[in-house]
């Protein structure tokens, strides 16, 4: 009961004040709109006629991705400003002068971001209701795809928030929370069947194979909502060998990752909000001081093709010595030979990678790694 | 990647200035909308660089390792040469990767004339390159049910026509190619009319 009346109040603030904005009516038509047009395109009419349950299956898995990819995206945009944004504005230190305990203040800023999509998710339902009268899925099946929707989303909405929190400016907090929530929903799947197919490669099939195998195997699946939302769909939640052996189904063992993962990141996000900003430890203002005191002093330094770039706008090359572009590259943290570094050493280590798996797996390289960039799996 | 990369540095473009007060500085010069449009869309363009040199390192790799494995397949030549299959296919990623980061680069631009925070434009940027990648070929699946729909898919979506470079008959490859170039082709003009006229529309009405 204390813990309701203290987060009311700023949760009944972040929920009015966002529903109010332009912004989450346009997104609930939108939403709205797609989730009923999937519906009326497909509905069996007499002069096509139904081609059956696998068009209903294929008509669900599109249903439930587009709302998963459409959740995902929006999660950062409502969640990125939501304790970076108090910050811009100068009100956070206003907000721990109230009566407001830290993991109030947490919990109403968590609750209104999820609280939305959630709402956006529930409307939409219907859709995905009716298009259960046409058979092919269970309605065990649809809930336990928006049991995987729901955990997604509440996973994503605490990844930003920590990030938000960590982040000075909205925009910083927003580019983060997408990396992370991208990373966590998707990408680290990627990089574990990369890992699989280099280890593959490497070690060769024997040292992969057997319980380690199935780990691995479940791993995949646990870490990308996609994966259970499919296998759902399409296998009923059966995944052969992996639930046989460890009597886990995909569903269970994604809302199990999840949890843990949100419930991690809630623990980093209270233990940030409850120190205070000026109670830093000695050693680390210290050390902060250096770091201001020397990026103050240095010099920015800047990849070849950047110098290059401004050396022949100085020319007065055409396009180049625009002014606004020499500012850009000259200022801007894209023009730092760390931003170079980050975006060409890391895509190319990936590229090196999945090369790598293609050619270990046999055949034509380009074939191969084209196989591999559109199915994702070895061939 | 260069979806990823491109909007979440350009889209915050014109916000990042109005929120820093530069924009008004910018105005106070001579230069024109224009110029300073010009300026942010090649800034944007060179954020994306990173990814798209990393990518043009691997594909030489692709094309030694490819020539070294032996001979290229007939079946999968390019526009029936078999000699220029391996160029046609390594064309076909550069114009497909070239067109991406041009046209991530002009979306994002255009969507920062249009919003006041950095925040609902990278959110929006992110939505319309979604909607273009996930939300259009899914539209298309769910209600293409003849053979038009793959079409309009190497035509309209990046990676299908990346695709089409690797696993289409050669036959289909170079129109696929030419119809993808125009259709992005007019997208990014249509998208500079639009940046060009609401950067404008924004200064008179800031003046």
């Amino acid at each position: 009961m204390r813990l309701l009346e203290l987060e009311l109040p700023l949760l009944k603030r972040e929920l009015v004040g966002l529903l109010r904005t332009r912004k989450a009516f346009w997104i609930v038509l939108l939403v709205l709109v797609f989730s009923s047009v999937i519906p009326l395109l497909n509905w069996p009419s007499g002069r096509s006629g139904w081609q059956g349950g696998l068009r209903t299956l294929q008509v669900f898995a599109s249903f439930f991705f587009a709302q998963l990819t459409t959740a995902i995206f929006l999660v950062p945009a409502f969640t990125a400003g939501a304790i970076a944004g108090e910050r811009e504005r100068d009100t956070y230190d206003s907000l721990y002068t109230t009566l407001l305990r830290p993991s109030s203040i947490v919990l109403s800023k968590a609750a209104s971001a999820t609280g939305f999509i959630l709402l956006v998710l529930a409307f939409a339902s219907p859709a995905a209701f009716v298009l259960f009268f046409l058979g092919g899925l269970q309605l065990e099946s649809i809930l336990k795809c928006y049991a995987v929707l729901t955990a997604a989303l509440i996973e994503s909405s605490i990844i930003c928030l920590y990030h938000s929190m960590s982040s000075n400016r909205t925009a910083h907090a927003a580019m983060r929370g997408y990396f992370w929530v991208l990373f966590w929903n998707g990408g680290l799947t990627l990089l574990l069947q990369l890992c699989w197919g280099l280890a593959f490669v490497i070690l060769g099939r024997q040292s992969i194979l057997g319980s380690g195998h199935e780990i691995g195997m479940l791993l995949m699946v646990s870490s990308s909502p996609y994966v259970p939302i499919g296998f759902e769909i399409f296998a009923g939640g059966r995944t052969g060998g992996v639930s046989a052996s460890l009597g886990v189904k995909p569903y269970t063992a994604y809302l199990a990752v999840s949890g843990l993962i949100a419930l991690v990141h809630f623990l980093l996000l209270l233990r940030r909000a409850r120190v205070p900003e000026i109670a830093k430890p000695r050693w680390l203002e210290r050390r902060a001081a250096r770091k201001a005191a020397t990026a103050q002093t240095r010099p920015i330094r800047r990849s070849l093709l950047t110098r290059f770039l401004i050396r022949r706008g100085d020319l007065g090359t055409p396009i180049l010595s625009n002014a606004v572009f020499q500012k850009e590259i000259k200022a801007e943290f894209f023009g730092t030979l760390r931003f170079r570094r980050i975006t060409f050493w890391h895509p190319l280590l990936l590229f090196v990678s999945i090369l790598t798996v293609a050619l270990g797996s046999g055949g034509s390289p380009t074939w191969a790694l084209a196989f591999i960039t559109f199915t994702g799996r070895c061939p | 990647m260069i979806f990823l990369v491109v909007p979440s540095v350009a889209a915050s473009g014109f916000p990042r200035e109005r929120e820093q007060g530069n924009l008004d500085f910018l105005r106070g010069t001579w230069l024109t909308s224009g110029e300073i449009l010009t300026g942010k869309f090649w800034g944007a363009v060179y954020s994306g660089l990173g990814v798209y040199s990393a990518a043009l390192w691997t594909l030489p790799a692709i094309a030694v390792l490819e020539v070294a494995s032996g001979p290229w397949e007939n079946d999968r030549s390019f526009l029936g040469h078999p000699d220029r299959s391996l160029s046609g296919l390594m064309f076909s990623a550069v114009l497909v990767l070239t067109v991406s980061l041009i046209f991530a680069a002009a979306l994002s631009t255009t969507v920062s004339t249009f919003a006041r925070r950095s925040l609902s434009s990278l959110g929006l940027s992110f939505f319309l390159l979604l909607s273009l990648l996930v939300l259009w070929p899914m539209f298309l699946v769910l209600t293409g049910s003849d053979g038009s729909m793959e079409e309009v898919l190497g035509v309209t979506h990046p990676f299908v026509a990346l695709g089409y470079a690797f696993f289409q008959s050669q036959e289909k490859v170079l129109g696929y190619l030419i119809a993808f170039f125009a259709c992005y082709s007019v997208a990014i003009s249509l998208l500079w009319g639009i940046a060009h006229e609401s950067a404008r529309i924004t200064h008179e009405r800031d003046e």
